[in-house]
């Protein structure tokens, strides 16, 4: 909703008698007729005409051609995460401008494939990641841990720790003002880990206003991956309603449609080992199956 | 005697005069002429719609001479799935030895518009109309999910009616390309609809529902009392033929 300012309408009286009239978006003015607007704006016919022309112009999204658009798309093609079968069957790496959804049933090793694409990411590109944790979960003793093995220096480990931005968040409200707030840097690097935790306390009511607050977080993750933001966001798998052992996705089928490629993790029984099969993608071939190892290095 | 005088507004003038490319042969699914129809593409996840649709624009922003139609597309994409890289690899799929020049030729008769929120999906339509005046070579407008603002736009005292929603969106597009005789696409989730049922919404003139079993993909084309069936494949290169399943 564009309210209605001085310099999108010529001047303070205008404005005056527009608001008057209960007119105060632009959407409102745009869809009186120009014949009522002549006397409320005191303005020829002409005059009301080019001032919607103008307001339409200024307040639409771009209008951006193909060509334009293919030069912007960034430089380096893919981010490799360093998992080497994973970037086999992710058909190189990930992707900038795109969501990814990393989703498992609980303690399968969302968090740990996290930490370790976090950490390749850093060593690699060099690249500061903004990680958001909802359940306070963030452990730095187990990221020293993973870098020790790795045989990193104690500056080195500095180093990177320093890369890394972690913003705890506790519930949706915070979340979407973070997310605001992260607009303004250059093609993020962003882990959310994880949405359901947001989202729970709104499911079993009549009226679920957590839909509302889903939406316009994907809203601005759109706008981010539009700005060739990467995007990583991990997700409960929960099982159907019959007693199959097939599990779905949680948060439900307005989310189901929005990342644009999903790893549906399994663990394997008995094994510090997980399957990821890749059930969504726009590019990559589906159901392309790896197993990782978790260990104290972290996954590979 | 009786005579009738129509008068027409200076659009509708200038649109009678203009010649504006008409899209005919889109798809194997869309065979005939599509002036002024409202097409609707619903499906599940990962069952071919936005890949469907970069094949339609990679069809119509290739030149004549590679058996595509020279026509200008607008694509509003709300969803944010829409690949580029994946248009360019369908153009150089089906133009044999493109260049550079070639690929920014075809590029250039693309317009893509990205929006976040409903009110400025309601200026950009607005904008589309002016846009559509001045560019005579645009011949198709597509919309990809209807359904992305839904929830904002619901809880801020909208449409709650998830069909009506569709209808209200849809006929606000109308209305701003109403002098104009170009085809509009959209697509729309499965779970999108407030009664499952067979027949198409008031503003539809076809329905095309996409399915995957498997490995295997299914269109189905809608057109009055009419359906037909088409089985088709996904690869690398995009999507295969389209075979009719009787």
């Amino acid at each position: 909703m564009i309210r209605l300012n001085v310099p999108l309408v010529p001047d303070e009286n205008i404005l005056n008698n527009l608001f008057e009239r209960n007119i105060y978006t632009v959407n409102d003015f745009l869809q009186k007729k120009t014949s009522n607007l002549q006397s409320v704006c005191n303005l020829q016919c002409k005059e009301v005409t080019k001032l919607k022309d103008c307001m339409t112009v200024k307040c639409s999204s771009p209008f951006v051609n193909g060509y334009q658009f293919y030069l912007k798309r960034p430089v380096s093609i893919f981010i490799q995460t360093g998992i080497i079968k994973l970037d086999n069957i992710l058909g190189g790496g990930l992707f900038a401008g795109n969501i990814y959804e990393l989703c498992g049933p609980s303690a399968c090793g969302k968090t740990q494939l996290c930490y370790s694409i976090l950490l390749n990411l850093i060593i690699t590109t060099k690249k500061d990641i903004v990680y958001i944790d909802t359940k306070n979960k963030f452990s730095v003793n187990r990221i020293k841990q993973m870098l020790k093995n790795k045989c990193k220096t104690n500056n080195e480990i500095n180093a990177i720790l320093s890369k890394i931005h972690v913003y705890s968040i506790l519930d949706i409200y915070k979340l979407i003002t973070c997310l605001h707030g992260l607009k303004e840097k250059l093609e993020p690097i962003i882990f959310i880990d994880s949405l359901p935790a947001l989202y729970l306390s709104f499911i079993g009511f009549d009226k679920n206003d957590g839909l509302c607050y889903i939406n316009h977080i994907c809203s601005v993750l759109k706008y981010l991956c539009n700005k060739n933001a990467t995007i990583m966001v991990t997700n409960l798998a929960v099982k159907t309603s019959d007693s199959t052992n097939y599990f779905k996705p949680a948060i439900g089928k307005y989310w189901f449609h929005i990342p644009n490629t999903r790893l549906m993790i399994t663990t394997i029984i008995n094994q510090q080992q997980m399957c990821i099969n890749i059930t969504k993608s726009a590019y990559a071939p589906l159901n392309e199956k790896c197993i990782l190892n978790i260990d104290n290095f972290g996954v590979s | 005697m009786e005579f009738k005088s129509q008068a027409e507004s200076g659009l509708q003038l200038l649109e009678r005069l203009v010649a504006r490319p008409i899209i005919k042969n889109l798809t194997p699914l869309l065979p005939d002429e599509l002036t002024s129809e409202t097409i609707e593409i619903i499906g599940d996840a990962s069952t071919g719609k936005t890949l469907f649709l970069t094949e339609c624009v990679a069809k119509c922003i290739t030149p004549q001479n590679s058996y595509g139609l020279d026509t200008g597309v607008v694509y509003i994409d709300l969803d944010g799935q829409f690949n580029i890289t994946k248009l360019v690899k369908i153009i150089k799929r089906l133009i044999k030895n493109a260049d550079d020049k070639l690929v920014k030729f075809c590029l250039n008769k693309l317009t893509l518009i990205n929006c976040f929120d409903s009110p400025t999906l309601y200026v950009t339509f607005q904008r589309l109309k002016l846009f559509l005046t001045e560019q005579s070579q645009v011949g198709l407008v597509i919309l990809d999910s209807v359904s992305a603002n839904y929830w904002q736009d619901s809880a801020s005292g909208g449409e709650k009616y998830m069909d009506t929603y569709v209808e209200k969106m849809i006929s606000s597009l109308k209305i701003c390309l109403e002098d104009f005789k170009v085809p509009i696409m959209f697509t729309r989730q499965s779970y999108f609809q407030s009664k499952q049922s067979e027949s198409l919404l008031d503003c539809v003139n076809r329905k095309i529902e996409f399915q995957r079993l498997d490995s295997d993909y299914y269109a189905t084309v809608t057109r009055k009392n009419l359906k037909l069936c088409y089985k088709f494949n996904i690869n690398e290169q995009g999507i295969s033929d389209f075979n009719l399943q009787l």
